[in-house]
């Protein structure tokens, strides 16, 4: 649950424990249900990778999904969910050259649809990979609006979700900004059906992200790159001997 | 049989290393309660039923069953089909009529064994796509004089019918959602059936109608429940004496279990003729049976003479993209399941020892069919075994497999000492399956 620490501005952090996904894609398609997302866009991915207790992301071993590293009987296998990281020092945030990607006090970090002008620039800059352009206008199915279906604002007026979001933005994560900021949890930490995924506020030490990334051993993706992201994964930690 | 059955003899019939073996030994005979949860595929060999056997008797052995967190279950679990009176929902007359099962309807079509059957209506199901050797099960359905398939999708089956029904989707018809758990939950109609769609039991009704048997059909499904369980009435069963029609239709209703939590054969009573669990099995002494023993495949295994031609462990196991050949059609999941587009998981070395490269087409073949589809390379596969998910569809519009379907490889190989259950005359072993794979 998300709480304000001491009445303030809550931090918000996303924690993913890579020890519990097991790449069900259930918070991608809830994702893009909640978020009525086109065909062909993905805010939330699941990438095919191996453990790896250091920095938890190893290249593929193939350009599908689901083919473990390794050879038989010896493979490692293990999800990465990658969404918009919601970085603290975000490069998309400095190469707009319109400001209409910013960064929020809690840190989550949105798109105004009213002010992108399409350029791509913070396409371009994020090292991640997260943000989609829509090219031309958006194909849809089923056939109506699902999810949200409404305009949302933050308090200072910025369109940052509408559901049919216009040709010629860019679109991506938003850590559900219209749930959080009434309560809720964002709809991927809600849907997970193994409980891979916890939303807080790190401020709170007594929080359960809080936890997971001062002692849990949670880490954050690249940062060496310096993006400073909001988004945690704990590690694969349980390696199973394997005797030959 | 613990004399033959030695870690070292064990690991030689399945390649699991002798000190994992003893190592799950170790845990099974120590840890308590320990559960046994089984996934349907340990049932798709021919002999499954021994599978099943070997778990419930080690569980026995291991004093596991009858006490709270041990048992042997399917992953769903099973409890609710006391609470069903189906026998006069089924059988209001009290004639007894016969029950073809799916293994057996080929043969009465083709060969009028056990009896002639000339027609068929298929509902709730798609058995020209999920049933095995399905050219054979092609055959039947063209044999048929008359063929009538309700479906709300253009399946394979429907493909093959000589009228095709539009059947509601389960926010369109009330029913009551008891999916072997605890709990009953009252299913009623959301919406109105789209289109020309009826419930399977509007149709049945309206047919039964002009059959001269309607008076058996002419109640709404609320009065059926009600008959079912025997709502208000005393002489309801155990598990939903006192529910009430308020309760079931306004909370997810949760039996009657003694104790609780409910701990099958917790009173360590069996339905067996000897009121205990037997590990000698009188019944099965004319199948050699009697006692629980590992039996090779029937056909996929080293020792079979057809290994030489066709090498390779067919598997055509459950994708998560899918249930089966249901929501195979949602564009959503077809992106996520590449594009729809089904493929055949390979062993590298298996598949540069056929000069197959990755994602190229092979044919996939032994003596019942064939099927055409992309290779996909993965350590996941033990060299010797291929994969292809079932549930794709192979039908006039749309073809999730470049040519052909996974059933085309399957069998209907029944196991005799099966159809000593009512009614059953065999499970499908679809994973019991040889093929061979070259460059298409």
């Amino acid at each position: 649950m998300t709480s304000a620490s001491a009445g303030g501005t809550p931090h918000h952090v996303m924690v993913i424990d890579t020890n519990r996904c097991v790449g069900c894609w259930t918070c991608a398609v809830a994702c893009k249900e909640i978020n009525n997302e086109p065909l062909g866009f993905w805010w939330n991915r699941i990438l095919t990778t191996a453990p790896n207790e250091s920095t938890t992301a190893a290249p593929p071993a193939s350009d599908n999904i689901d083919v473990p590293h390794g050879v038989y009987p010896d493979l490692e296998l293990a999800y990465l969910p990658v969404a918009c990281q919601h970085c603290n020092d975000a490069p998309c945030v400095k190469v707009c050259p319109v400001q209409a990607t910013f960064r929020r006090d809690d840190g989550t970090v949105l798109i105004d649809y009213e002010r992108c002008i399409g350029c791509r620039y913070c396409m371009a800059a994020c090292p991640y990979g997260v943000r989609i352009f829509n090219w031309g206008d958006a194909e849809y199915a089923p056939g109506g609006i699902v999810g949200y279906g409404r305009d949302y604002r933050t308090a200072d007026g910025r369109l940052v979700f509408t559901a049919e979001r216009p040709k010629g933005v860019v679109e991506k994560c938003t850590f559900c900004v219209e749930l959080i900021d009434t309560g809720q949890e964002p709809f991927c930490v809600q849907t997970c059906p193994i409980g891979a995924r916890v939303f807080g506020d790190l401020d709170d030490p007594g929080s359960e992200v809080s936890l997971l990334v001062n002692e849990g051993g949670a880490v954050q993706l690249h940062p060496e790159l310096g993006t400073d992201p909001n988004v945690y994964y704990v590690p694969v930690r349980r390696r199973v001997a394997r005797e030959t | 049989m613990a004399a033959k059955y030695t870690p070292e003899y064990t690991s030689k019939l399945t390649d699991v290393p002798v000190s994992q073996i003893v190592a799950l030994a170790q845990t099974w005979g120590t840890v308590k309660p320990l559960a046994v949860r089984v996934g349907f595929g340990l049932s798709h060999w021919y002999h499954g039923d021994l599978h099943m056997q070997a778990l419930l008797t080690l569980q026995a052995i291991t004093g596991n069953i009858g006490i709270h967190g041990g048992g042997v279950t399917t992953f769903a679990g099973g409890l609710t089909t006391t609470a069903f009176d189906l026998v006069h929902w089924w059988n209001p007359t009290g004639t007894p009529y016969p029950v073809l099962e799916p293994m057996n309807f080929c043969d009465a079509v083709l060969k009028d064994d056990p009896y002639p059957v000339r027609a068929a209506w298929f509902m709730i199901d798609n058995f020209a796509q999920q049933m095995s050797d399905r050219n054979k099960v092609v055959r039947a359905m063209k044999a048929l004089d008359f063929c009538v398939v309700s479906d709300y999708v253009l399946s394979a089956t429907a493909d093959l019918a000589d009228v095709v029904l539009p059947a509601c989707t389960y926010l369109e018809k009330t029913d009551l959602l008891s999916s072997n758990n605890f709990y009953l939950q009252y299913m009623p109609k959301i919406i109105d059936p789209l289109f020309e769609s009826k419930s399977d039991l509007d149709a049945i009704a309206l047919v039964a109608g002009k059959m001269g048997v309607g008076k058996y059909f002419d109640q709404q499904p609320d009065e059926y429940l009600r008959q079912i369980m025997h709502i208000g009435q005393s002489d309801a069963d155990p598990t939903v004496r006192g529910l009430t029609w308020e309760q079931l239709t306004t909370e997810a209703v949760h039996l009657n279990t003694d104790p609780i939590p409910y701990v099958p054969f917790f009173n360590k009573q069996f339905p067996t003729k000897s009121g205990k669990i037997e590990f000698y099995v009188e019944m099965l002494v004319p199948f050699g049976q009697e006692l629980c023993e590992h039996a090779e495949p029937i056909e996929a295994s080293p020792s079979n003479p057809l290994y030489k031609k066709y090498p390779l462990v067919f598997l055509s196991t459950h994708t998560r993209f899918r249930t089966h050949s249901q929501y195979a059609n949602l564009p959503w999941l077809l992106e996520v399941n590449n594009g729809g587009v089904g493929f055949l998981e390979i062993n590298p070395a298996d598949a540069s020892a056929r000069g197959i490269a990755d994602n190229e087409v092979v044919r996939v073949f032994n003596d019942r069919g064939e099927m055409k589809v992309r290779a996909r390379l993965t350590q996941a596969m033990k060299p010797g075994v291929v994969n292809c998910y079932q549930g794709g569809w192979d039908t006039i519009r749309v073809k999730h497999y470049i040519e052909g379907h996974p059933n085309n490889l399957t069998h209907q190989i029944a196991k005799p000492a099966q159809a000593l259950i009512p009614n059953f005359p065999s499970n499908a072993a679809y994973y019991d399956c040889l093929v061979q794979v070259q460059p298409a």
